[in-house]
């Protein structure tokens, strides 16, 4: 009778295990599924879009407003409309290559790939961050934490940890995901030593091209105090038909 | 002749307190100025050196294509065969592959565009002097996986400190790449832009990365010594590619050395000027005080030609003995001065950042000597000339009678 409890107690506990083990994988893929249905929200096989800039500094603030173009992950093209200074200005991304376009001096130039790192048009975003969306997919294994609510909405708190290999210099990120709508409502990013460095903060939701998104983007460089970017998208399209001509070093030149 | 040389020679010593003060006089300040063109050609040399094992070496091969767009595709053409002629050429000392493109660079807080060398651990520790550059961590090794060595600047700007992870892009023949790495050192330079603008990866972890292998944008070369550069460039034979020695990609060192020659005439020539002021004056008085001597002479018969002599041998003897002495005593000091070098780690710090190490070697230039001894011989003479005049003037029926 009390062995026949035990082994049963024994071949639950067995049981539990197994289960609590092929739970946790399923998990895992779980928070990848959740990433990449985030991601493919964003990105419409084609995209245009109507947005302002806003660089925060505490001692000053600049604002930029511009139209952009994009096709899959591979064609970009951004044209500057505000402020009259840099009216015209255009970059265009062809696959891994950035092009840009200024009209003053009426010259094309192909970015290095050393200029890639370094702030785009001043802004705490990089050429980096705006060319390479995809390596939030791939780069880092990713573990689903516990919910929590921001802006009254229920989100998934998910952890990524990049992979060995990856090229990534962070040590970490939190992403905070809407769970009704999938969308980035916030992101931690980590350095090495688990220091916050960056934060970026969704908000601003409404409808936008058929699709409920966070309108309003913030990065804040968390150790420098004063310091934003804001992005806030003014108007989004998606699958409207787009050709790969339209990304074109002429068509620079030409769009408005 | 001689007799006047004599009696120059007794006159000098007429009055040894003054001749010897003058004499002193000329000993220091030649000795002075020698010195200090000797720790100024040390600083030069050192100076030289510091760029062209940090970042010049004596003899740099590149794609013709290479120049400033520095892209990866720009290999040097038939590496192979240029690197089989290195082998062969006997001024050559040493030689280092490398490969140089262009990336980014990034930490979690900031990004940089830079320049990458991806180097040979073991060829380019004999070309280039990056790991006494370092100021923190160490050298790439072949244990560590993907290090990475940057700039002082570049890492207080990417807020990076040694071991920290970066990672790098880059564009290897239109793909790009991008991976991570290890801060494994970090280095002070003074060449201009090296510490905010280079840094230094594994040349197997280049080719790991891009599958490109067994090739090269540039071979730095350093020569057995200076003249045999010139020997080793007319010697390789590199079809599309240009090889340039180090006054070809830097002229401004070689104008400096050029410069020095000059600058050596300009400053013993102040030296000197003011050394014959003192002269002039002694002379001066030596006329004042034997004019009635000067008178007599000529009285008795002496002429203008031999009274014109006479001052000047006593002019030119006074420099003729302050300067070989002021030369040799110098001579002897920078010899000395050459074996054990002047240690001014104590100024260090800030010669660092001028590209020069705490220690200097002084020297001179084998002619150096020969021409300042020159010089001295012709300031002597000039400053016989006013005096001699003075003396010239003299009337003899009048210059007896003087107090």
């Amino acid at each position: 009778m009390h062995i026949s409890i035990l082994t049963k107690t024994f071949r639950t506990g067995i049981m539990l295990l197994f289960s609590l083990a092929i739970l946790q994988p399923s998990l895992a893929q779980d928070a990848k599924e959740i990433m990449v249905k985030m991601n493919n929200k964003l990105r419409g096989n084609t995209s245009k879009s109507e947005m302002s800039l806003k660089i925060i500094r505490p001692s000053w603030t600049r604002e930029m407003k511009m139209k952009s173009w994009a096709k899959a992950n591979s064609y970009a093209m951004v044209l500057i409309t505000y402020p009259a200074k840099e009216k015209g200005i255009v970059f265009l991304k062809r696959n891994k290559e950035i092009w840009n376009w200024i009209p003053s001096i009426e010259r094309n130039i192909k970015l290095p790939p050393s200029m890639m790192m370094q702030s785009w048009m001043g802004t705490d975003f990089t050429n980096d961050d705006l060319v390479n969306e995809s390596s939030i997919i791939n780069d880092y294994t990713h573990k689903l934490l516990n919910d929590s609510t921001i802006e009254g909405r229920l989100c998934w708190k998910i952890e990524l940890m990049p992979k060995p290999d990856a090229a990534v210099v962070w040590g970490k990120l939190f992403i905070w995901i809407d769970q009704k709508d999938y969308m980035q409502l916030r992101t931690e990013f980590y350095d090495e030593d688990g220091y916050l460095v960056n934060i970026m903060k969704g908000s601003n939701i409404k409808m936008l091209g058929g699709k409920l998104l966070p309108s309003k983007m913030e990065m804040i460089p968390v150790e420098e105090e004063g310091k934003k970017t804001v992005m806030e998208y003014h108007s989004l399209q998606f699958d409207m038909p787009l050709e790969d001509s339209f990304f074109t070093t002429q068509n620079m030149k030409r769009i408005r | 002749m001689l007799t006047l040389i004599k009696i120059a020679w007794r006159n000098i010593w007429r009055n040894t307190l003054r001749s010897s003060l003058v004499i002193l006089s000329m000993v220091i300040g030649i000795a002075a100025g020698i010195l200090f063109l000797g720790i100024a050609y040390g600083i030069n040399n050192k100076r030289m050196e510091a760029s062209i094992y940090s970042y010049l070496s004596h003899v740099q091969i590149h794609n013709k294509e290479f120049g400033e767009r520095m892209e990866t595709k720009y290999y040097i053409p038939n590496f192979e065969s240029v690197e089989a002629q290195l082998k062969q050429i006997p001024e050559v000392k040493a030689y280092a592959p490398r490969y140089v493109f262009n990336g980014g660079i990034r930490s979690p807080r900031a990004g940089q565009g830079i320049i990458i060398k991806a180097i040979d651990i073991g060829a380019d520790s004999l070309v280039s002097n990056l790991k006494d550059l370092l100021i923190e961590g160490t050298y790439l090794d072949k244990k560590r996986t993907a290090p990475i060595i940057i700039g002082e600047k570049l890492a207080k700007k990417l807020q990076v400190k040694i071991g920290k992870k970066v990672t790098v892009n880059y564009l290897s023949d239109g793909v790009e790449v991008a991976s991570s790495f290890k801060v494994a050192g970090i280095f002070r330079s003074s060449a201009l832009g090296m510490e905010e603008r280079t840094a230094f990866m594994r040349r197997d972890d280049f080719e790991a990365q891009t599958g490109v292998s067994g090739q090269a944008h540039e071979i730095a070369i350093i020569a057995t010594s200076l003249p045999a550069v010139n020997v080793i460039k007319e010697k390789i034979v590199a079809p599309g590619s240009v090889v340039e020695s180090w006054t070809d990609l830097a002229p401004e060192l070689e104008l400096m050395d050029v410069m020095m020659d000059k600058i050596i005439f300009i400053i013993m020539g102040i030296i000197l000027l003011a050394l014959s002021f003192g002269i002039v004056n002694t002379m001066l008085m030596v006329i004042l005080e034997r004019t009635r001597e000067l008178g007599m002479l000529m009285s008795v018969g002496m002429n203008k030609m031999k009274i014109f002599l006479l001052v000047l041998f006593e002019t030119v003897m006074l420099s003729a003995i302050g300067g070989p002495i002021g030369m040799l005593f110098s001579s002897l000091m920078i010899n000395y001065l050459h074996k054990t070098g002047i240690d001014l780690s104590s100024v260090g710090e800030g010669l660092k950042t001028f590209g020069i190490g705490s220690t200097i070697y002084p020297k001179l230039l084998e002619g150096d000597l020969l021409r300042i001894g020159l010089m001295v011989i012709c300031i002597g003479i000039l400053s016989a000339i006013y005096p001699a005049i003075k003396a010239l003037k003299l009337k003899p029926a009048e210059a007896v009678r003087a107090i």
